[in-house]
């Protein structure tokens, strides 16, 4: 049952699945780390970005590259239309944060059904063709889905870890008020962290859409691994969402292929119900 | 005499760093003893310790002749033990008579059942409660404030409040837990003349804070704590004037100059 | 009562009642109109959502008072969802005579309350809102996958009414509205009770309580296990009112309409959750027609209210009528 193939088939589903989980885990914990809001329309926004890259890519034809970050360019472009009529309320109000936006939620969600109609759609993949090594049978799509979120995140981490505005943001997360003393301008920095946030929920979107289906509510999945990988991790915690997003995405990876896919909910949801008991901050949060 | 409150060999660590240490003394009945260190000397684990909030990591604390240690707030409550906070102290939208209603809760509270059938008992009880309030309302002199919202008033009521809150549930020792802090030296006085009426009426107290003046005015006895140990203990004047007891204090505050 | 401190003996209403005076006659009229209605318009629609109301009156009140005591569960359909499927196997599957079987739903989710209350109930705020959600979908997902029992997402048809002579329409809306009315009283009571009291100040200091003699843990956990107990009688009248249940009944949405209705209506007060039943049931289904449209509005007026008066609807009557109240003291001083 071990056998290498098995196996690598399993890495690489992994691979896969933890880049789309951390990204999309990204992106929420720096709404929360930082605007303290839990954004329960995120999933949402990944769903956006699906319907995104489906016209771009899927409808218009562009190429494939342009078009999956153009798509979520355009996405967290639009998503500051949002960020100003509704996130701004509710910035640093955690609980009003968790019922407003799950308004969001059902108004984008509904909003898409009566934009695109509830029927599912596919995209078609990036690349087509396969790689072969032994009996090791690798789609390339796959790889260059994994290639595109590992540049995306390591800009991410350069950008965070060494320019001026990825400082003020890790300010931001650890003590509004005092960044604020300090000249940090937090309505710009919001603004920023919310952009980042959506142009990665979007991407993820776009290729969870492609390697499952497209539909208005395509995002509740990403929602709950989202909340996942979060808590897993630690809220606010961006490494956290890292090492969360890896753990989890390997590890339902394996499960479902071995176990299948309930067992691998089953064992996800209580390895984090287990934690919140015992250890609410997640692997890498700081307690309270 | 019997000790009412009777601590030995406290001790309690964080994540391998003790945060008290083999703490030991003892309150007698209508004695105000007062715990004064500098910060982070261990003064607010020590009342968490005693009042529940926290269990032990050792020692033995016995209360009225009643082995107590690591009970739960409530359980000491109820053997006659409460405490005040220093923040949070109070149902701040609630109305003062409200709030010291709610710390009647022996008195006022029936049981689940009988609160819901509304038993001649429960009836009885809360007119009781009711009765206790006005008495501790009048005592304190805040008939006057008794239906203002309790977070639109000035700190120095607060910080009563808070103590009248314990107070309704008829202890027989209270910990106050830096109950001047923040107040003015006017404010101040007012809660030195609340304390000295709580002993008057048969209950220890057992005092921590900062402010030296305030506690060597108000209390019979001292004990000094300094990183998680006992300094001294002893009267306050004596204490004070000890080696040990000024250099803990040097850069902190002008305790020599006080009392030279 | 919120406001500047006054010298004067009498005091403001608080903002959560309504002045006692009005109380009775109110109540009478509305209990005249819940029983009376059926009577004058005998319509198969409005029997359901009138059922549909009343029993999520239940489930909404109940709620209410795990909210009182300061928790949000995310996961209140989950237990209805237990106790729905515990009183239609005990039925179908071993034969109890359906009354028995809503008092055995009844006990079943109390239990499973019983059991992970002390655990859970000792999380604070954030936590207990994502644990209750985490167990709201693994509950959901039990009754997915426990084919053998649960019947899958097919769920069990079949189900018996609660009485032949009661299979009617206008007498299932009898018994539950019987049934509302017993729930939203028993809730009413406790908190209107020295337990309300004491709820209600746990909830605003959770440590000044303690220390007042109050057990909280044992308080919260007993708060829960009723709540848990009452939405489950919801989930078992549910299903004989529907004749069957799915897993689709109990899932995330609906603890979040419970959610929703209580803090629409009003998270601190016994009018919030009823105001909320009926705003968030009557009006999708008279509003028939254009779904998807209205809930794009229920999500907009979701953000507005969380926005602007997050006490909700009763939040907002109390501001308008301390507002007018001080009119008139301005008119008159």
């Amino acid at each position: 049952m071990f056998s290498t193939t098995i196996l690598g088939q399993v890495f690489l589903n992994g691979l896969s699945l933890s880049a789309i989980y951390v990204l999309i885990a990204l992106g929420f914990t720096l709404l929360f780390g930082i605007m303290k809001v839990v954004n329960f329309a995120h999933g949402a926004f990944a769903m956006s970005g699906g319907y995104a890259l489906y016209y771009l890519y899927g409808v218009l034809g562009w190429p494939y590259l342009p078009a999956i970050l153009l798509s979520a360019l355009f996405v967290a472009t639009g998503a500051l239309v949002l960020e100003f009529l509704v996130f701004r309320w509710f910035y640093q109000k955690m609980f009003q944060s968790m019922i407003g936006l799950l308004g969001l939620n059902i108004a984008m969600v509904f909003a898409s059904v009566i934009l695109f109609d509830v029927y599912e759609r596919s995209i078609p993949p990036a690349l087509d063709g396969v790689l072969q090594f032994g009996e090791l049978v690798i789609p390339t799509d796959r790889l260059l889905v994994v290639a595109i979120a590992a540049v995306v995140l390591l800009v991410f981490w350069v950008f965070m870890s060494f320019s001026r505005y990825g400082l003020a943001m890790r300010a931001a997360a650890q003590d509004i008020e005092i960044a604020e003393t300090q000249g940090i301008r937090t309505r710009q920095i919001y603004r920023l962290a919310f952009f980042i946030a959506i142009f990665m929920a979007a991407l993820a979107g776009g290729i969870y859409a492609q390697i499952y289906a497209l539909s208005p509510f395509m995002g509740d999945r990403p929602l709950t691994v989202a909340f996942i990988v979060v808590i897993l991790g630690g809220m606010g915690s961006i490494p956290g969402a890292a090492l969360g997003g890896v753990i989890l995405g390997f590890g339902e990876s394996f499960l479902s292929t071995f176990y299948g896919s309930a067992a691998s909910s089953f064992v996800s949801f209580g390895v984090v119900i287990a934690l919140l008991i015992v250890r609410p901050w997640g692997l890498l949060g700081t307690p309270e | 005499m019997t000790k009412l409150l009777d601590v030995n060999g406290l001790g309690r660590s964080f994540g391998g760093v003790s945060a008290v240490r083999n703490l030991s003394f003892a309150i007698q009945p209508d004695e105000i003893l007062g715990l004064i260190g500098p910060n982070g000397a261990g003064k607010t684990t020590v009342v968490n310790l005693l009042s529940g909030v926290i269990k032990p990591g050792s020692g033995r604390v016995v209360f009225s002749n009643e082995e107590v240690t690591g009970l739960a707030p409530h359980d000491l409550a109820r053997k006659g033990l409460v405490r005040t906070f220093q923040s949070t102290a109070v149902y701040s939208g609630r109305t003062v008579r409200e709030n010291a209603l709610r710390g009647a809760y022996f008195k006022r509270y029936a049981g689940f059942v009988p609160s819901l059938l509304g038993s001649s008992r429960a009836k009885e009880m809360r007119t009781a409660a009711d009765q206790l309030v006005e008495q501790l309302l009048g005592w304190f002199s805040l008939q006057k404030v008794a239906d203002s919202v309790a977070g639109s008033l000035p700190y120095g009521f607060q910080k009563t409040l808070g103590i009248v809150i314990a107070l309704a549930a008829e202890p027989r020792m209270i910990l106050l837990d830096e109950p001047v802090a923040g107040l003015s030296a006017e404010e101040t006085d007012h809660v030195r003349d609340v304390i000295l009426r709580v002993r008057k009426r048969g209950i220890s107290v057992l005092v921590i804070d900062h402010n030296m003046r305030f506690i060597s005015g108000l209390c019979d006895r001292v004990v000094v704590m300094a990183a998680g140990h006992e300094l001294a203990q002893g009267k306050p004047q004596e204490v004070l004037r000890q080696a040990a007891v000024i250099e803990a204090y040097l850069g902190k505050s002008n305790v020599a100059a006080d009392h030279q | 009562m919120v406001g500047p401190s006054s010298t004067t003996v009498e005091s403001e209403p608080r903002p959560s009642t309504t002045p006692r005076s009005y109380f009775w006659p109110i109540a009478v009229l509305i209990l005249a109109f819940l029983g009376g209605w059926p009577l004058f318009v005998p319509n198969q629609f409005l029997f359901t959502i009138g059922t549909f109301i009343v029993l999520n009156a239940i489930g909404a009140t109940s709620l209410h008072l795990i909210i009182r005591t300061g928790h949000i569960s995310l996961g209140h359909a989950a237990f209805m969802g237990v106790g729905a499927y515990c009183c239609v196997l005990a039925v179908t599957k071993f034969g109890l005579s359906p009354p028995l079987g809503l008092i055995i739903g009844m006990a079943g989710s109390g239990l499973l309350a019983l059991l992970i209350g002390p655990v859970v109930l000792r999380l604070t705020g954030k936590y207990f809102v994502l644990v209750t959600f985490l167990l709201g979908e693994v509950i959901r997902m039990v009754f997915v996958e426990w084919i053998s029992v649960t019947g899958g997402s097919n769920g069990i048809s079949g189900v018996p009414p609660l009485h032949p002579l009661l299979a009617s329409p206008m007498a299932t809306y009898y018994v539950c509205l019987a049934a509302s009315l017993f729930c939203v009283g028993l809730c009413a009571r406790i908190l209107s009770s020295e337990v309300g009291r004491t709820i209600d100040s746990v909830r605003e200091a959770e440590n000044v309580a303690e220390c007042s003699g109050v057990p909280v843990i044992r308080l919260k956990v007993s708060i829960f296990v009723i709540a848990c107990a009452l939405v489950g009688l919801q989930g078992g009248l549910l299903a004989f009112f529907l004749r069957y249940i799915d897993p689709t009944s109990f899932s995330m949405v609906e603890s979040l309409n419970l959610v929703v209705m209580n803090v629409i209506g009003g998270m601190y007060s016994l009018a919030g959750p009823l105001i909320g039943t009926i705003f968030i049931v009557a009006l999708p289904e008279l509003l028939r027609g254009y779904v998807e449209l209205q809930r794009v509005f229920f999500g907009i007026i979701l953000i507005v209210v969380m926005a602007t008066f997050p006490g909700g609807m009763v939040d907002l009557f109390t501001r308008v009528r301390k507002i007018m109240a001080s009119r008139n003291a301005g008119a008159v001083g």
